[in-house]
């Protein structure tokens, strides 16, 4: 266990763990998008700029991957931060002027309107989806693709990929909804900003209830070694 | 940052610009994980440090004082100067200059000229001004 000092706060958290985690715990609120406790952290929103203070010396890092030390004396809410933290949010809000999220946490830090050009996204490039498909579900199927403002979140060569198993985590874990999925019929549709994917859902052996996708269910067989009618009745017709 | 520059290079500068470059590098300086990404807006400041009016000249009279800017330079040729030697209309890339005979000035079609500055440079007499 370290003690470091959040906002003049003592607080004691477990060695290993990032400021913004321990903050979290403490109920000190930092916003952030791009942070998830399942993936790695990866400091791409710039939201959560909390200030240090060590050996005398200040400066800005990302609470996100920060990790606790002993002593450290960490402050979320002075001037300093306050104006960067406003600038990012202008930056994003200008990149997703539409976005009710981004609109809402701009409101939330004080930030009425940009001072930047508009553009039209929804997708803040936090690369949370990509991360979740790569750590989480295993496949790697979404990257981030092209350098500076050209980057983008997209499937391999903007087709539809063959890695992905329709799991939907990428739309479930977006902090904008830039990626959405809804079940029609017997097909899952999953929206990106960059290209769209169709994926054939299996059918209840009992009810008929359309449950899961295919490519889903055949992918955790595989990967734990199930007999392949394992997945045969979704989860409300088994015994 | 850049589309900011841009705009000001082509006239399209607004008043405030200027603030908010600054106000951009700061935050680029204090929120960067990397040296590379502190150091990056330095260009940009430091030519506000030394060069404001430049700045300045850009934005409010739309001018490019180093006649660098394509969207805010023209050039002119002057007729008292010039013989009507024809270098100019040799050295242009889209014809924009029209050769009216000899000892008699040049004429040079603004629409289509790319202000390449071609016949600038290859003016023995100065005759090109470029404002």
């Amino acid at each position: 266990m370290v003690t470091l000092t959040i906002d003049g706060r003592e607080v004691r958290a477990e060695e290993g763990v990032t400021v913004l985690e321990a903050a979290r715990e403490n109920n000190i609120c930092i916003p952030s998008l791009c942070y998830h406790e399942e993936v790695a952290p990866y400091g791409a929103c710039r939201l959560c700029l909390v200030e240090i203070a060590k050996n005398g010396r200040q400066r800005l890092v990302t609470s996100c991957l920060y990790q606790v030390e002993e002593g450290l004396i960490v402050k979320t809410n002075s001037e300093r931060i306050i104006d960067n933290r406003r600038m990012i949010m202008e930056l994003l809000l200008a990149r997703c002027p539409n976005n009710k999220v981004i609109q809402d946490l701009a409101k939330q830090l004080g930030v009425e309107k940009t001072s930047f050009k508009l553009e039209d996204n929804q997708c803040i490039l936090c690369a949370l989806c990509v991360r979740v498909c790569q750590e989480v579900a295993g496949v790697s199927a979404i990257s981030l693709v092209n350098r500076g403002v050209d980057r983008q979140m997209a499937t391999p060569f903007y087709e539809h990929s063959e890695a992905c198993i329709g799991c939907g985590s990428c739309a479930y874990v977006c902090p904008t909804d830039a990626i959405k999925f809804e079940d029609v019929d017997d097909t899952r549709i999953i929206t990106m900003p960059n290209s769209k994917l169709e994926f054939k859902l299996k059918k209840c052996k009992t009810c008929g209830k359309y449950w899961a996708p295919e490519k889903q269910l055949d992918y955790i067989i595989k990967k734990v070694n199930l007999a392949s009618d394992a997945f045969d009745n979704c989860p409300d017709c088994r015994d | 940052m850049g589309e900011i520059l841009t705009d000001i290079t082509e006239g399209k500068g607004k008043d405030g610009d200027m603030e908010l470059l600054e106000r951009l590098s700061a935050t680029l300086i204090d929120g960067s994980l990397c040296a590379l990404g502190t150091a990056a807006p330095n260009p940009v400041l430091t030519t506000i440090r030394y060069f404001r009016d430049e700045y300045e000249a850009h934005i409010k009279d739309k001018r490019c004082p180093a006649g660098v800017c394509k969207e805010l330079i023209t050039y002119l040729i002057d007729e008292e100067k010039c013989p009507g030697c024809g270098l100019c209309v040799k050295a242009c890339s889209v014809e924009a200059i029209t050769f009216m005979g000899k000892k008699k000035p040049v004429v040079l079609d603004q629409e289509k000229c790319i202000k390449c500055g071609s016949c600038y440079d290859v003016c023995e007499l100065d005759a090109v001004i470029r404002k």
